[in-house]
């Protein structure tokens, strides 16, 4: 355990001194401007287009520091070699790899609270429109929640990338490997819909069943979803963020085997 | 088999058996209520829509279209392709009834035809059918604004039927048909109702103004410019209102007195 945390101090330091708070600058800088545009564009709907396009930014942002950190973070120590220096002291690979996964999807997390600081400062800097906009939406209490679900995609993708930056040959694989998945995993209700329309009995639960392996983001896209009529998120926040820890758990375990068994 | 080995392996299915297990109690409680991919409508940004939302971003697709479509909207048609004259003698063929004010163009703002403004309508309701406000004002300048009731009336048809909990679109369809059997009494109240609202369209807020100046109402006509004046976000509808209160306080010199508290308030 004391190795797992000293690995992921030493990652989540790392990712700090290496490229997050340029993520926080750029995407301030990209949502104060975005928000002088819009203002211009769209002045009936102002706060509202502001609040999507920086939940989006959000997890975009967020997703090119997770998937770009989880490829690189062990490739890299393995090409540089610098691998050797951790693995020959008592640390085993298990620890070494959860270690990394931890101090990685923290590092992700903080960057997006902190946009997300930057974007509800944005939001509310507008006072008299943001008092419109809350006659709609429960912003207090949805914002929260979707960077926690928006942070639970991440916590799943970084899994996943780690992966597939053991599984694959190089980097750029890993990276096309990952974002299919993170594509595919929004049309996961699209295919549940394919499927039950194109098969029947026995073949539709094996072909659903097969379907389960790629993951639903939509369950945690709270940000597009809240707005439902009758929403019913509240009731299944634990119980997706538990699928969304079976999921990252089944990666991680996955390329704990694949790392157990590879050679420097 | 190695210790690692078997670790692993029993973390796998440990992690299958949660996987399978939440999602099976997720996929219970879970409601989509988008419409499918194949509901979306084919226009020429498509692949922009399908790019949105192959990010889960359903809302922000509906943004960019609303913004789209005031760029379309906001600029006076200044000529016009072949296409557009064909569309326009097909809506004229199916719709009868319809005003004939489309037959040209002139360099003012939201006159001419706009062939596609019941697609970019249907475009947002397909990509965000919870973009009540936009859907609105697409249906109120169909109806109102270029006569094409029918086309308005297609619109909210669809909103209806996507979303049945918003009744202001009821609203909406009522206002259309007492517009167009020229009951403008029933008119009258069914939009002093819309305008409570803070996303009606100042459109509607024009025309309620419009009809009590008829009934020489103009206390009331007085209101709603005021009430515009202060609550619209818009540039151009708030200075069109500043416009119409001043040529109604110069016909009626005594609700000065009045306008002045209005907007003091």
């Amino acid at each position: 355990m004391k190795a797992i945390l000293s690995i992921a101090k030493i990652t989540l330091i790392e990712q700090i001194r290496n490229r997050l708070y340029l993520v926080i600058l750029f995407f301030g800088a990209t949502i104060l401007v975005a928000s002088l545009l819009v203002g211009a564009l769209a002045p009936g709907y102002r706060v509202r287009v502001i609040f999507d396009l920086g939940l989006v930014a959000i997890e975009i942002f967020g997703l090119i520091t997770a998937v770009f950190g989880a490829v690189n973070l062990v490739l890299q120590e393995v090409e540089t070699k610098t691998i050797y220096l951790i693995l020959t002291r008592p640390v085993n690979r298990m620890s070494y790899l959860f270690g990394r996964f931890v101090g990685l999807i923290v590092a992700v997390a903080a960057t997006m609270v902190f946009m997300a600081l930057i974007h509800i400062l944005v939001i509310v800097f507008r006072p008299y429109q943001f008092q419109v906009f809350l006659e709609r939406v429960d912003f207090w209490h949805i914002y929260p929640l979707i960077i926690a679900m928006s942070i639970g995609k991440m916590f799943m993708t970084t899994a996943i990338a780690l992966f597939f930056s053991l599984f694959a040959t190089s980097s750029v694989s890993a990276l096309i490997f990952t974002v299919s998945f993170w594509v595919a995993g929004h049309f996961g209700t699209e295919l549940a819909f394919l499927i039950d329309t194109s098969f029947k009995g026995v073949a539709a639960i094996l072909v659903h069943f097969i379907s389960w392996i790629l993951p639903n983001f939509q369950y945690f896209n709270f940000r597009d979803i809240f707005s439902f009529p009758n929403f019913s998120g509240y009731q299944y926040v634990g119980k997706a963020w538990m699928y969304g820890v079976g999921y990252a758990s089944f990666f991680l375990a996955l390329s704990s085997f694949l790392f157990s068994k590879k050679e420097f | 088999m190695k210790k690692t080995t078997q670790v692993s392996f029993i973390w796998l299915v440990l992690s299958l058996g949660v996987i399978f297990f939440f999602r099976w109690q997720v996929e219970a409680l879970f409601r989509w209520q988008y419409p499918r991919l194949t509901q979306l409508v084919p226009t020429p940004h498509f692949a922009t829509d399908l790019a949105l939302l192959s990010q889960g971003s359903h809302r922000l697709a509906a943004d960019i279209t609303y913004i789209q479509l005031l760029q379309y909207y906001g600029v006076p048609e200044q000529s016009h392709s072949h296409d557009d004259h064909e569309h326009h003698d097909h809506e004229h063929q199916n719709h009868k009834g319809r005003k004939e004010t489309t037959s040209g163009f002139s360099n003012h703002l939201g006159d001419g035809i706009y062939s596609q403004l019941l697609t970019y309508g249907k475009r947002i309701l397909r990509l965000d059918p919870f973009f009540n406000g936009a859907i609105l004002e697409v249906a109120g300048a169909l109806a109102f604004n270029i006569q094409r009731t029918e086309e308005a009336r297609e619109l909210l048809r669809e909103a209806i039927e996507r979303d049945p909990t918003f009744y202001r679109y009821r609203l909406y369809v009522a206002a259309i048909l007492f517009r167009q059997e020229g009951q403008d009494r029933k008119l009258l109240s069914v939009l002093e109702e819309a305008i409570q609202y803070s996303d009606c369209p100042p459109l509607l807020e024009n025309i309620l103004a419009n009809l009590y100046k008829k009934y020489g109402q103009f206390e009331d006509a007085l209101k709603v410019y005021g009430h515009m004046i202060k609550t619209v976000q818009e540039k151009n509808p708030r200075q069109d209102a500043q416009r119409n209160l001043v040529a109604l306080l110069h016909e009626h010199p005594k609700l000065v007195p009045l306008a002045e508290r209005l907007l003091q308030d």
